[in-house]
C-alpha cells in the first residue's frame, strides 16, 4: 500500500551529530521539511558514497528549510565509531539516527527482517508529518542527492502553490493562440 | 485630440482604418459569440490603447473591431499611445491594453495583450458579467467581496494555453466588478519579457497584488477575496 500522505508514527531514537549524541522524536521533526534517508548498515562501501553525496548538497537542503536524517539499524555509538574512522562520514553534519530496534525502518516499510538491515529508502516528509515523496531501492542501488533536492523543491512548490498551475514556456514572437470558447462556469 | 460637436473628446483612431477581419475570429466562432452576446442587457464600451507600430496591437485592434461588431450593445474606442491621456485610468505600461467601461465609467477590468486561446473565455465572461448577462455571485461570496476595504490592483499573468488561467482571471474580474476597491488586469505574459523576468514568472496563473505580493496557481473567487481582506 502506498505511503503517500501517511502521517509518520510516534518514535523516539538516539542519534549522532557532529560528535554529540542526541534524541530525535516525531515532535522534533515536525514544523520543517525532513528527509529520512535509510541505508543498510554503517561500514559498507556504497553507503559512505551516498551519504557523502548528500553531505555535498546539505547546505542546499538547509537553505530550503529541509533537514536530513540518515537512518540505519546500527546504534548511535556505531555511527560515532564510523564517523571517527571514515573521512567521508567524519564530515557529515546532519543527524545520523540509530534504529537498532527497527522502529523507524518498520514504520516506513524498509526493514529486511532476516538481515536486520534497511533497504535504501528515501522519504520526504512535510512539516505536518505527512510522507510526500518516497523511493525504495534494493540493496546496492545508489541514490542521487541532486535529484532528491529537486524532488523536495517540487514537493515544497506544490505544498505552497497547489498543483493547479501550468508551466509557462513563452517563446518570443510566438503567434497568438486561436480562441477556444468554453464558458462553462464562467458566465 | 479632436472634439465632437458636443465638445467631448473623441478617439483619434478612425475605426474605418482598422481591419474588419481578425484571424482569431472565424465565422463559426463569431456565430457562437453572437449568441452569447445576445444575452447582454446593458451596453459595454471597450476602450483600448494600441500602438499601431506593433504587431500585437494591430492584431488586438482588429480583434476588438470584429468583436465589438457582434452586438449592438458593444462599442469601441481606440487610442494611440500619444492619446492615452484621454483614458488615464488605463495602465499603458503593457500595450495593447483594453479596459471595460459602462456609462462612461471605467469598471476596473482590463486586458493587456490579446485574449486569444483559452483567455477568450475570461474576456467574454467579463463583458457578459458587466452587461448583466452573467449568473452573478452567491450571497456569501458577495458578502465576502464587500469586506475588501483596501485598494487592490490585481495583475493576473497568464499564458493563452493555460486551462487554469481563465477561471482565475474571471474570478478576479468578478470581484473587481463588484467592489470599487479592486482592479483586475489580465496580462498575457508572453508579450512582456521584462515583467516575466522581474517577477521570475515560470508558472501561471500568477497573481501580482499591488505590484508586490505574488500568488501562484488556481484559486477560487473566495480564495482571492480572502487574500484581499485584512
Amino acid at each position: 500500500m502506498s505511503l503517500i500522505n501517511k502521517e509518520i508514527e510516534d518514535f523516539r531514537v538516539q542519534a549522532y551529530q557532529k560528535g554529540e549524541f542526541l534524541e530525535v522524536t516525531k515532535e522534533a521533526v515536525l514544523g520543517h521539511w525532513s528527509v529520512f534517508f535509510f541505508y543498510p548498515a554503517d561500514f559498507t562501501f556504497v553507503c559512505p558514497t551516498e551519504l557523502g553525496d548528500l553531505m555535498d548538497h546539505y547546505e542546499e537542503f538547509q537553505k530550503i528549510g529541509c533537514e536530513i536524517y540518515s537512518v540505519s539499524e546500527d546504534t548511535h555509538f556505531v555511527h560515532k565509531a564510523w564517523a571517527d574512522t571514515s573521512e567521508t562520514i567524519g564530515r557529515i553534519q546532519f543527524p545520523m539516527l540509530g534504529d537498532p530496534a527497527g522502529v523507524l525502518a518498520r514504520q516506513f516499510g524498509v526493514l529486511v527482517e532476516a538481515e536486520g538491515q534497511a533497504l535504501r529508502g528515501t522519504f520526504v516528509v512535510n512539516p505536518q508529518g505527512l510522507v510526500k515523496v518516497y523511493e525504495i531501492h534494493d540493496m546496492g542501488i545508489g541514490r542521487n542527492a541532486q535529484e532528491l533536492l529537486r524532488k523536495v523543491q517540487a514537493a515544497q512548490f506544490v505544498h505552497e502553490h497547489g498543483d493547479q498551475v501550468c508551466p509557462a514556456k513563452w517563446k518570443p514572437g510566438e503567434e497568438t493562440l486561436t480562441p477556444s470558447l468554453d464558458l462553462v462556469g464562467l458566465l | 485630440m479632436t472634439k465632437s460637436m458636443f465638445g467631448e473628446e473623441t478617439p483619434m483612431i478612425d475605426l474605418s482604418t482598422i481591419s474588419s477581419r481578425s484571424d482569431l475570429l472565424d465565422e463559426t466562432l463569431k456565430g457562437q459569440l453572437r449568441q452569447v452576446l445576445a444575452r447582454m442587457k446593458q451596453p459595454v464600451t471597450l476602450k483600448a490603447v494600441v500602438d499601431m507600430e506593433n504587431q500585437s496591437s494591430r492584431e488586438m485592434a482588429a480583434f476588438l473591431n470584429v468583436f465589438s461588431s457582434l452586438s449592438d450593445q458593444l462599442s469601441l474606442e481606440l487610442y494611440l499611445p500619444q492619446e492615452a491621456g484621454q483614458v488615464p485610468e488605463l495602465d499603458v505600461t503593457y500595450l495593447p491594453v483594453t479596459g471595460l467601461y459602462q456609462d462612461g465609467q471605467y469598471k476596473r477590468v482590463a486586458f493587456h495583450g490579446i485574449p486569444g486561446g483559452k483567455e477568450i473565455n475570461s474576456f467574454v465572461a467579463a463583458v457578459g458579467n458587466l452587461a448583466g448577462a452573467g449568473k452573478g455571485v452567491g450571497f456569501l461570496l458577495k458578502k465576502k467581496i464587500d469586506k475588501i476595504r483596501h485598494k487592490a490592483n490585481l495583475k493576473i499573468c497568464v499564458s493563452l494555453s493555460c486551462h487554469h488561467c481563465p477561471g482565475v482571471v474571471a474570478a478576479c474580474q468578478q470581484i473587481a466588478l463588484l467592489n470599487p476597491n479592486v482592479e483586475a488586469e489580465m496580462i498575457d505574459a508572453r508579450l512582456y519579457e521584462d515583467l516575466v523576468s522581474r517577477y521570475q514568472i515560470e508558472r501561471v496563473p500568477f497573481i501580482i497584488v499591488n505590484d508586490h505580493d505574488t500568488y501562484m496557481g488556481n484559486k477560487t473567487a473566495e480564495d482571492i477575496a480572502d487574500l484581499l481582506i485584512y
